[in-house]
């Protein structure tokens, strides 16, 4: 990095945390540290929810997606705005007129005490985990790519939003995630102009597009019913409508986000903000990851990504074999260029024919340049036992490192940073928030003074931060740890939904129905995860679906000695 | 019948419940919070459009 690029770099970053602390000064009370003292309209409420789901990762692995795979992962947010729209219409006024802090509050309300801790509990174990994720993942890169050491580097990120957080509360969250959702678009926006200035002067922005559309990277809708197609429409507007609803609805570090709105207008506001820009986001992400491909059709792109992977095998006794991959690599980007340009003079000739021909070459081009970087990955696997050969979350980084100018590097490391630390001081005010008025104070201190309650959440959000940290300094020593922590989040996720769902939909059903149908759920779906083969993701359904279906059916059977819940705002 | 308590002069009124602003949810364009949820639909109709016009066309 230059002196320009850690100017940007350190100057962006500090305006965020200065700006934030001195927007949230005086919240010198549990309201306003909690909930943000209620002030915000909706842009910072909308920016804010888009900010929190937006973490480091989304910047690193998204264009490497779509520079694999095409756009079409974008199918997987099509379940968000009609999400928005459920949530606003449903999950918000009841959560205001209860003047909840958590959504677990919520679950006392219209049921009882322990549906409501255990519902705070399943968040505690999973976000307090993804917040120690969402600290190293974009850590191992950063070290990885920039020489930086990991534990420094994640107990730098950590202790800069412990303190914002600490010391401004949910108001210092939401308004450092107003700029810090500037920094990243921003960002993105001119790497994607820098990018289509990089391009050879032959090259226009819709020849670009041209381009990626003949290798198949334009595959942005698919109408086909496939069930072993993991994107396409009706995936999207099915399981990305349970996640959705799940992480917005009941997810207290979203849930926390739009509660701070000025009235139910606001929230509902900031929602159908996000329901509305959060799609075409993810589009601009993806499609940044389009032009980083287009820019290597013309130049050739690193046999591995991974620079540090790269320079461990040249070390071992394969260096020799790996050399000759990358001639040969070399030899295959040098036929697919020649290709790339016979395919736009095509184009430019309007040659219908000559064009299609030559698609069909470029996809046997495409074809060889795979099975080069398939032997080159197999080869590392062999010179170094045990490493992670996947190399797609590298591939944007890299770029940004090699072709971007001095200092917009900076902005770019910038947006990385912005973005990680948006999502874990979201998830450290959760976590403190949801262990101090579900736990704390209802089942210690319900007499707490207000000023005892302000330390209290404090601490705790103190606590969760040093836990994220601790947990991010040793991840190191676990295999396949983000995948285990997603593994972990849908295990619980089906369950929270399921009981939130059941609360809203299905009136006649009580407190012990729904928290026995929760615990019998939740060991159901422990006992499938241990003895099938059934892929992770569905764990968020069967988990939702049995809590529906069982809660209704033990309702039925279960004496009826109880006392009728109090539908709050039914 | 009505309803409404019996008060004897002994027993005050009970004091109406504080205003809560925050429950405002007046719709503040488009006369109803429904006609608001059927243009953010529209809007991810005409996005979804697009995006299949630009699959067709680039495939």
């Amino acid at each position: 990095m230059t002196g320009l690029d850690w100017l940007v770099l350190g100057g962006t970053i500090a305006f965020i945390v200065v700006w934030g602390l001195w927007k949230s000064r005086g919240a010198g009370t549990s309201e306003a540290f909690l909930r943000g003292g209620r002030e915000l309209k909706w842009p910072t409420i909308g920016l804010a929810v888009m900010a929190t789901q937006a973490s480091a990762i989304t910047f690193l692995s998204v264009p490497g997606q779509a520079y694999e795979d095409g756009m079409r992962f974008v199918q997987f947010y099509f379940g968000l705005p009609i999400a928005m729209v459920i949530i606003s219409a449903v999950f918000v006024p009841i959560y205001y007129r209860l003047n909840v802090i958590t959504a677990y509050e919520y679950l006392e309300s219209r049921f009882d005490l322990k549906t409501r801790l255990l519902g705070a509990f399943l968040f505690l174990i999973q976000r307090g985990l993804a917040a120690g994720i969402t600290i190293y993942a974009p850590a191992i890169i950063l070290s990885s790519i920039l020489g930086w050491p990991l534990e420094p580097t994640v107990i730098a990120m950590g202790a800069l939003v412990i303190l914002y957080t600490v010391t401004g509360g949910a108001r210092a969250v939401s308004q450092t995630q107003k700029q810090q959702m500037v920094v990243m678009m921003g960002g993105m926006v001119v790497a994607a102009l820098v990018i289509i200035w990089q391009l050879p002067e032959h090259v226009s922005f819709g020849k670009a597009v041209d381009v990626a559309g003949a290798f198949g990277r334009m595959n942005v809708v698919s109408f086909d019913l496939d069930m072993q197609d993991r994107y396409n429409f009706w995936s999207g507007i099915t399981g990305g409508l349970f996640l959705s609803l799940s992480y917005f609805g009941t997810d207290q570090s979203q849930v926390g986000r739009y509660l701070s709105g000025r009235s139910v207008t606001e929230s509902r506001l900031g929602l159908l903000f996000n329901g509305v820009l959060k799609i075409p986001m993810q589009f601009l992400i993806l499609f940044v990851g389009i032009l980083v491909f287009v820019f290597y059709q013309f130049t050739t792109p690193p046999l591995l990504f991974n620079e540090t992977l790269r320079t461990r095998v040249q070390a071992t006794e394969q260096a020799g074999e790996y050399a000759a991959l990358e001639a040969k690599w070399e030899q295959v980007q040098t036929g697919k260029r020649a290709e790339v340009e016979r395919y736009l003079a095509a184009v430019e000739a309007g040659d219908a024919g000559a064009g299609e021909a030559s698609r069909a070459l470029l996809k046997g081009a495409q074809q060889d340049e795979s099975a080069v970087r398939k032997e080159a990955k197999a080869l590392v696997a062999r010179a170094l036992p045990g490493v992670e050969t996947k190399d797609s979350d590298y591939i944007f980084i890299t770029f940004v490192k090699r072709w971007l100018p001095s200092g917009l590097f900076g902005l770019l490391i910038a947006v990385i940073l912005s973005a990680a630390m948006s999502s874990i001081a979201s998830e450290l005010t959760a976590l403190g928030a949801t262990t101090t008025v579900d736990f704390y104070r209802r089942i210690f201190r319900q007499d707490a003074s207000d000023r005892h309650v302000l330390v209290a959440s404090k601490l705790f959000t103190v606590f969760w931060g040093l836990v994220a940290v601790g947990f991010a300094t040793f991840a190191s020593l676990l295999d396949n740890l983000i995948q285990a922590v997603n593994i972990l989040g849908s295990i619980f996720y089906g369950t929270v939904l399921g009981i939130f769902l059941v609360a809203f939909f299905v009136k006649q059903v009580r407190g012990h129905a729904v928290f026995a149908a929760a615990v019998l759920s939740q060991a159901a779906v422990i006992a499938l995860f241990f003895l099938s083969d059934i892929g992770y993701l569905w764990f968020n359904v069967i988990g939702c679906v049995l809590v529906l279906a069982l809660s209704m059916v033990l309702q039925a059977v279960l004496p009826r000695g109880e006392a009728p819940a109090p539908v709050a705002g039914a | 019948m009505s309803t409404a308590p019996h008060l004897t002069p002994q027993e005050p009124a009970a004091e109406p419940p504080a205003p809560r602003p925050e429950l405002d949810d007046a719709p503040p364009l488009l006369g109803s919070w429904r006609n608001i949820y059927l243009l953010v639909m529209g809007t991810f109709v005409v996005f979804v459009a697009v995006c299949w016009a630009l699959t067709e066309v680039y495939s």
